[in-house]
């Protein structure tokens, strides 16, 4: 039997633990009645009948997988969202690195401001700030009004309502939990670790490479994840910004839901992408490390 | 004030498979000043904090003037405890901080003013009442958190290492300051610390704790001189080995082949013995004639360390090293010289 | 100049170029939203009012106002309440599963808003509920409750255990300890909670949808439909209203996190 050096401050079970737990009963019901029931209902609905008239026969078949997995245009559609959101992932990360770096270099209380700043816009509804490229984007709106005024261009160009105005809606989107992930990364490296490498003869780029960036690495695959599930699941930007073949897999259920009222195969579709997404988050996990995403995700 | 009597009897503290305190037996009269000491994970921050009521024992009871008090809630205890870190409240004044026990006993207005002010002379911080804790400095935060638990009128004080976070100089003088408001008050204190040197020079008692347990407890020049284990020997102070043989009653040839008198010793001869002793009980001195009363060991002096009153010496006694400290005599000795080590008869410590 | 120095400017300017490129559009949509031409292109034909005049007097708006707001208020209050208590359970107690609850609580952020507003439509449907208030509540405290969880738990393990323990010895029971102590220290927490989980609410759409009773709207689900005819001018007037909240909301949590804020550990730096 061990000897423990006993962490002074916490209760251990018996010492209060009833009161744990009923402190922790509403939040584990309210999961598990709204966020896990609902997915296995999704998984008892990919499996039941629908009837022509539309209407659902809780009867067992596998039609509906069968029309999932057959069908190549549904596994097109999902590749199509994981390019979408693989690229939209690679200009957050591109693009926020700076900025959270710039971030750190800044004294203590200039940086609080600039986090505030910089979280600003991601307080605004995401509905308003999708719709917000319409006046830019549009063949009226601002940017070809000054590229037309100015005389560079000839006509007006195709901004709107294809693949590039989605993709910016969804960076423009997506950047800020990016940055805030770089950042917390980045805070993590310690400033002597880069003097160290410095006073054994790195230059300020090498130090970067070899120090900061490998341990301010959690930050930056935290970030990536977050960007890449919230632009896999991404619905209203392309609904807003995008046009005739700017459809992506959230889309698709949608339609599938709504319009088409197939709900069996829309709890099927849905259904697929959260295997995705699990998969994605144990490669996640091997990779990284499950504990720093939960480190980072801490805000 | 009173005073109170504590018995531990049997206590002991398992989380699931790991027991942290395998069965205390303890009695601390009233007005005592018993230290609580050992290296971390010994449990005695958990016996403390069963003493408070924080955790509560798998096993055994708790008498405080003979009365059990193992369900009594830690908030009816009335002991006051003063913490590793402080732990002010931070968004109240030295003032609030000081009065928050005294609120909860339903201590009138006035009262409570007369009260505080007390106190706060009793730490000597007359004047920091309506400062916030990030206003004051370590000291005075430990001082303020020390008055917080005074001022209750506590049957029992309890300190949890409240020492450690401060620097070495503000140290001393708190040691100083405990002691002399102890004497004041007179107000049964269990303190709890890992530095010997505190324990030493503050407590009436000290109980030296090991693995859960109680290793050996007593005044402190009698752990200090007389220790029963090998483990309370080394806690105190540096102690130095030397291997040898048992030779005859009272005699053992150690390993470079020195005869060395040992008052007390009686092992059958060709046993093997470690005989250990105190740095300031050995002497550096020239190298002479051996004498019968005193072990006599050849060696050379490795490094010397002037420490101002006393001078440290490592002499390297052919492949063993010791440690001899001494006041700073006529005679200072140089390194490499050759010297030899006298360490009487009985100041030898064998387990 | 040093390249050191090059360095930290040009990416000084980098970042002012990708706070514009975020904020930009919204600073646009404001514009267009006194703009006096109607179709709400460019240029700018004078500058008007009246598009904020009309807001009131659109009974659709109104309603969906009345609905997102009543939804955000029940969503915040409750998603705060028991994301607190929870929070306060996993930071202050030790007991085997503790990591496992942790994961279990935090786990709802990962579920793509489309898979939670299907799946939870369906999940109502089984049990034979249909589309109500109460679903659109359920729903959306569920996807604010991981993040009150978070920031609550993470405010909350930073004040140090020991002085809800000094709070006791001194008298205080755990109830009241936890009222006089703990919740002061914890408020600017629970307060940015209330008004994230507020904000998220009020401008969640995606589940949304599918959780609306018949002639029920909230404003992002109204801007949605507004959408569809985008001739209407009232989008760009709403809309400002609305960024003119949420970032009034936002300076306001901040102002009021930093005037509640004292250092946890109450020691000089």
């Amino acid at each position: 039997m061990r000897m423990a050096a006993a962490a002074p401050g916490f209760r251990t079970l018996g010492d209060g633990a009833a009161v744990a737990w009923s402190l922790l009963l509403p939040a584990l019901c309210c999961v598990a009645a709204f966020v896990i029931v609902p997915v296995i209902s999704l998984g008892l609905y990919s499996f039941w009948e629908r009837l022509p008239t539309g209407a659902v026969q809780q009867v067992f078949t596998t039609a509906n997988w069968r029309e999932l997995l057959g069908d190549s245009y549904y596994a097109g559609m999902l590749f199509k969202t994981l390019k979408l959101a693989a690229a939209v992932t690679l200009l957050c990360a591109l693009v926020g690195y700076g900025p959270a770096y710039y971030i750190t270099l800044l004294p203590p209380r200039r940086r609080a401001i600039l986090v505030t700043l910089l979280f600003l816009p991601s307080w605004i509804s995401y509905v308003v700030r999708s719709m917000s490229w319409l006046p830019i984007l549009g063949k009226e709106g601002l940017l070809n009004t000054i590229l037309g005024g100015s005389g560079l261009t000839s006509g007006p160009l195709p901004l709107l309502y294809n693949e590039f105005s989605v993709v910016l809606g969804m960076v423009q989107f997506l950047l800020p939990l990016m940055i805030v992930n770089i950042y917390i990364g980045l805070q993590a490296v310690d400033r002597k670790l880069v003097d160290a490498a410095r006073t054994l003869g790195a230059t300020d780029a090498q130090a970067f490479f070899a120090v900061t960036f490998p341990i301010a690495w959690p930050g930056l695959a935290a970030g990536c994840l977050l960007t890449f599930i919230l632009a896999m699941g991404a619905y209203i930007t392309p609904q807003i910004l995008g046009g005739p073949g700017t459809s992506y897999y959230a889309n698709l259920v949608f339609e599938t839901f709504v319009a088409q009222q197939d709900w069996p195969l829309g709890a099927a579709l849905s259904l697929v992408i959260i295997f995705f997404l699990v998969a994605g988050l144990v490669l996640y996990g091997r990779l990284a490390g499950i504990s720093t995403m939960f480190r980072e995700v801490r805000r | 004030m009173s005073a109170a009597n504590v018995v531990l009897r049997g206590i002991e503290k398992r989380y699931g498979g790991v027991i942290a305190v395998a069965g205390i037996d303890l009695s601390i009269a009233a007005g005592e000043f018993v230290a609580l000491l050992g290296p971390s994970g010994c449990g005695k921050t958990t016996t403390l904090r069963m003493i408070a009521g924080l955790e509560e024992p798998t096993g055994g009871d708790i008498l405080v003037n003979g009365r059990r008090i193992n369900d009594i809630g830690v908030h009816q205890r009335n002991f006051g405890m003063v913490f590793q870190d402080h732990a002010l409240f931070p968004h109240m004044t030295a003032f609030d901080n000081i009065a928050f026990g005294l609120k909860y006993r339903k201590v009138p207005r006035p009262d409570i003013q007369r009260k505080v002010r007390q106190a706060l002379d009793i730490v000597r911080l007359p004047h920091v009442g309506e400062r916030l804790p990030r206003e004051l400095s370590g000291g005075q935060q430990q001082r303020v958190a020390l008055a917080r638990a005074i001022v209750i009128d506590p049957d029992l004080l309890l300190f949890d290492e409240p020492l450690s976070a401060l620097d070495a100089n503000l140290r001393e003088e708190m040691r100083i300051e405990l002691k002399r408001i102890h004497r004041t008050v007179g107000i049964t204190t269990v303190f709890v610390t890992h530095d010997q040197g505190e324990a030493l020079s503050m407590a009436d008692r000290v109980v030296l704790m090991h693995d859960g347990r109680i290793d050996q407890e007593g005044a402190p020049e009698q752990l200090y001189r007389s220790p029963n284990t090998e483990f309370a020997a080394r806690f105190f102070g540096h102690v130095n080995e030397l291997g040898g043989t048992a030779t005859a009653p009272g005699l053992v040839r150690i390993d470079d082949g020195t005869l060395v008198p040992a008052s007390g010793l009686n092992l059958a001869p060709g046993t093997p013995v470690r005989l250990l002793f105190r740095t300031e009980r050995a002497r550096v001195v020239p190298v002479g004639p051996a004498d019968p009363s005193t072990a006599t060991v050849q060696g050379t002096v490795e490094s010397s360390d002037y420490m101002g009153m006393m001078v440290r010496y490592v002499v390297d006694l052919g492949g063993r090293q010791v440690i001899v400290t001494q006041a700073v005599g006529d005679r200072q000795y140089r390194v490499g010289e050759a010297v030899c080590v006298k360490i009487p008869a009985d100041a030898w410590m064998t387990f | 100049m040093s390249r050191r120095r090059l360095f930290h400017w040009s990416l000084g300017a980098i970042t002012l170029l990708v706070f514009l490129f975020m904020l930009a559009p919204a600073l646009v949509v404001v514009a267009q939203a006194f703009n006096e031409s109607p179709s709400g292109n460019f240029p700018i034909t004078g500058l008007t009012l009246r598009w904020f005049a009309a807001l009131p007097e659109d009974p659709a708006i109104v309603g969906a106002m009345h609905t997102s707001l009543a939804l955000a208020a029940w969503t915040s209050v409750l998603a705060t309440l028991i994301g607190t208590a929870a929070a306060y359970a996993l930071a202050r107690f030790r007991f085997r599963g503790r990591g496992q609850v942790q994961l279990f609580l935090t786990v709802p952020i990962l579920v793509p808003h489309i898979v939670l507003g299907v799946g939870l439509l369906l999940a109502f449907r089984m049990v034979g509920l249909s589309k109500s208030f109460v679903l659109l509540v359920a729903g959306h405290v569920a996807i604010t409750l991981p993040f009150v969880v978070l920031t609550t738990g993470h405010r909350l393990q930073a004040i140090p255990r020991q002085i809800e323990d000094a709070a006791r010895t001194l008298g205080a029971n755990r109830l009241q300890a936890f009222i006089a102590i703990t919740l002061p220290l914890a408020l600017p927490a629970i307060l940015t909670s209330l008004l994230f989980s507020f904000m998220t609410s009020f401008d969640e759409v995606t589940a949304t949808l599918f959780w609306l009773p018949p002639n029920t709207e909230t404003i992002p689900s109204h801007i949605m439909a507004m959408l569809q005819f985008s001739t209407d001018p009232k989008i760009h007037s709403l809309s400002s209203l609305l960024i003119l909240g949420s970032v009034g909301v936002a300076v306001m949590t901040v102002l009021a996190v930093r005037a509640l804020s004292t250092d946890t550990q109450g020691s000089r730096k």
